[in-house]
């Protein structure tokens, strides 16, 4: 879309009734996130007399792509409703569904400072970090996990992200909707899935774990999608990114995530900061929640495999031309390393 | 792979109109990636996967089920183990890819009938069905090459 800016500054005008005028700038598209098309820009914005300049960033719903069907509305609900938490996520004042502003559904967050480390070996295969970074950000890592799972869900109305309780009282409903959801998403993509995984739902079906509580989950926390301000032992985390798979559940599901090999980048340390068994023991702390290891161990392989499902959605979406974005294709061969994956958390491969 | 290779390299051509080639301001560079449009349309019908990866995983599938019914056999499930076998005779004799694919139906059916063997049994023989899915994990991961993975992301 080529008449970003204008349209932007139409959009930005109404939605600040006391704004003389608006120029927006510095339109750039970002490729870190694979899914909803995002993008940064500036807005000078007049009023009073006065010039502000303000950053944000747009997040838009995308033809298609590896969650689709979109809907961005719920994710912009828990984003704006969390605006005045100490949470670090994005103050999210404005959403729109009509598509004479920008063709497709989009909100607007306000830009935090910091980068978003890629979740790759690096040249050193030491992950995105060195040393004083990662004893700095493993526990500001844990800690705003445990904070956002301690959100009160309810207060903040969030009720309509579905309690797994609400809907059926077994101890096991959070975790057996999950799956269900990841499975059915296999099965929309129209691909059958490998041997490896069809075991793995098997194995998932029967041993759903027990979770007495419900609380608020991002759904994708992990290295990849953490804003950072890099400087050593100073270094900060400014922003949590990415909220599309936000849900409520069991917190299991968000720590098994954060750990998972999926975001080791090349590195035996969970989101390449400190060992696995240490970052859970920050988040335990914060959270004055011990992490069950039979129910890490479920949500573990559950992480694979809702990656496989999320891959294989891409996969489908490319193969019936309604993406023409290569970074969908890449996932067919990419899939190899997350069915190695899962035949090591079954205990048949050993896992680094 | 789950994509065809027609579909791939078409959607290779296709990004590359669509995503790249406004953005290339060079004549000769717009020359060149117009040719490389036109090598990856009219290989994309001539092209297919490679066929050996399918028969090594065929044969090695077939290796494991073989032995799961063997040891279904020994424990006096001889009517499980005669269903995988019987599996095994339903496969097609080509094209490979068809075989291969009857093979991962295969083996998704032998680990369905483990769940109804006494939990022992089934813990003993699943590691058997087990090893071939790692060394298919591990064939498959031989064939990556280095990922781009940074660069892509990076832009």
């Amino acid at each position: 879309m080529s008449d970003l800016a204008p349209r932007l500054e139409r959009f930005l005008a109404k939605r600040i009734p006391d704004a003389a005028a608006v120029v927006v700038g510095d339109v750039e598209a970002h490729t870190e996130g694979f899914s909803a098309e995002t993008f940064s820009f500036r807005a000078e914005i007049a009023r009073g007399g006065a010039r502000e300049q303000r950053a944000f960033v747009l997040k838009r719903e995308p033809v298609a792509g590896l969650l689709e069907p979109y809907d961005l509305e719920p994710e912009f609900r828990v984003l704006h409703a969390l605006s005045d938490d100490p949470i670090p996520s994005p103050p999210t004042p404005w959403f729109e569904r009509d598509p004479a502003v920008l063709e497709r559904p989009f909100y607007v967050m306000e830009r935090l400072p910091g980068e978003v480390p890629i979740p790759a070996p690096g040249a050193r295969n030491e992950g995105p970090f060195d040393a004083a970074e990662r004893a700095a950000l493993a526990p500001q890592t844990a800690r705003a996990l445990a904070q956002l799972h301690s959100v009160d869900w309810r207060a903040h109305d969030l009720a309509f992200l579905g309690d797994p309780r609400a809907a059926s009282t077994a101890p096991t409903a959070a975790a057996e909707r999950e799956v269900r959801r990841w499975e059915g998403r296999i099965e929309r993509s129209g691909f059958a899935p490998d041997p490896a995984v069809r075991e793995a739902l098997r194995w998932l079906h029967a041993h759903p774990p027990r979770c007495e509580e419900t609380v608020l989950l991002h759904g994708d926390y992990r290295l990849g999608n953490w804003l950072v301000e890099r400087g050593g032992a100073a270094s900060r985390l400014t922003g949590l990114l990415d909220w599309e798979m936000v849900h409520l559940g069991d917190p299991v599901e968000d720590v098994a995530w954060c750990i998972s090999h999926l975001w080791r980048a090349g590195t035996p340390r969970a989101a390449s900061l400190v060992a696995p068994e240490e970052w859970i023991s920050h988040y335990a702390a914060a959270a004055r929640r011990e992490v069950d290891r039979e129910r890490l161990r479920f949500w573990e392989l559950l992480a694979a495999v809702k990656m496989i499902a999320i891959q294989m959605t891409g996969i489908r979406a490319f193969c019936d031309g309604r993406t023409a974005d290569l970074r969908m294709a890449i996932f067919d061969h990419q899939l190899a390393f997350l069915h190695a994956l899962v035949v090591g958390l079954r205990g048949w491969l050993p896992l680094p | 792979m789950r994509i065809p290779v027609e579909t791939l390299l078409n959607g290779v051509a296709r990004a590359l109109i669509e995503q790249v080639l406004p953005h290339v301001s060079s004549r000769s560079a717009r020359g060149q990636l117009y040719a490389a449009v036109d090598v990856l349309r009219n290989a994309a019908r001539r092209l297919e996967w490679a066929a050996a990866p399918l028969v090594v995983e065929a044969e090695s599938a077939e290796a494991a089920l073989r032995s799961a019914a063997a040891r279904l056999r020994e424990a006096g499930e001889a009517a499980r183990a005669g269903r995988i076998e019987a599996r095994l005779e339903e496969w097609p004799a080509g094209p490979v890819a068809a075989r291969a694919e009857a093979a991962r139906e295969a083996l998704a059916h032998a680990f369905a009938e483990l769940e109804s063997v006494p939990p022992a049994l089934g813990d003993a023989i699943r590691p058997i069905l087990g090893g071939h899915l790692a060394a298919q994990a591990v064939r498959a991961l031989a064939l990556l090459q280095p990922s781009l993975l940074e660069e892509i992301s990076r832009g």
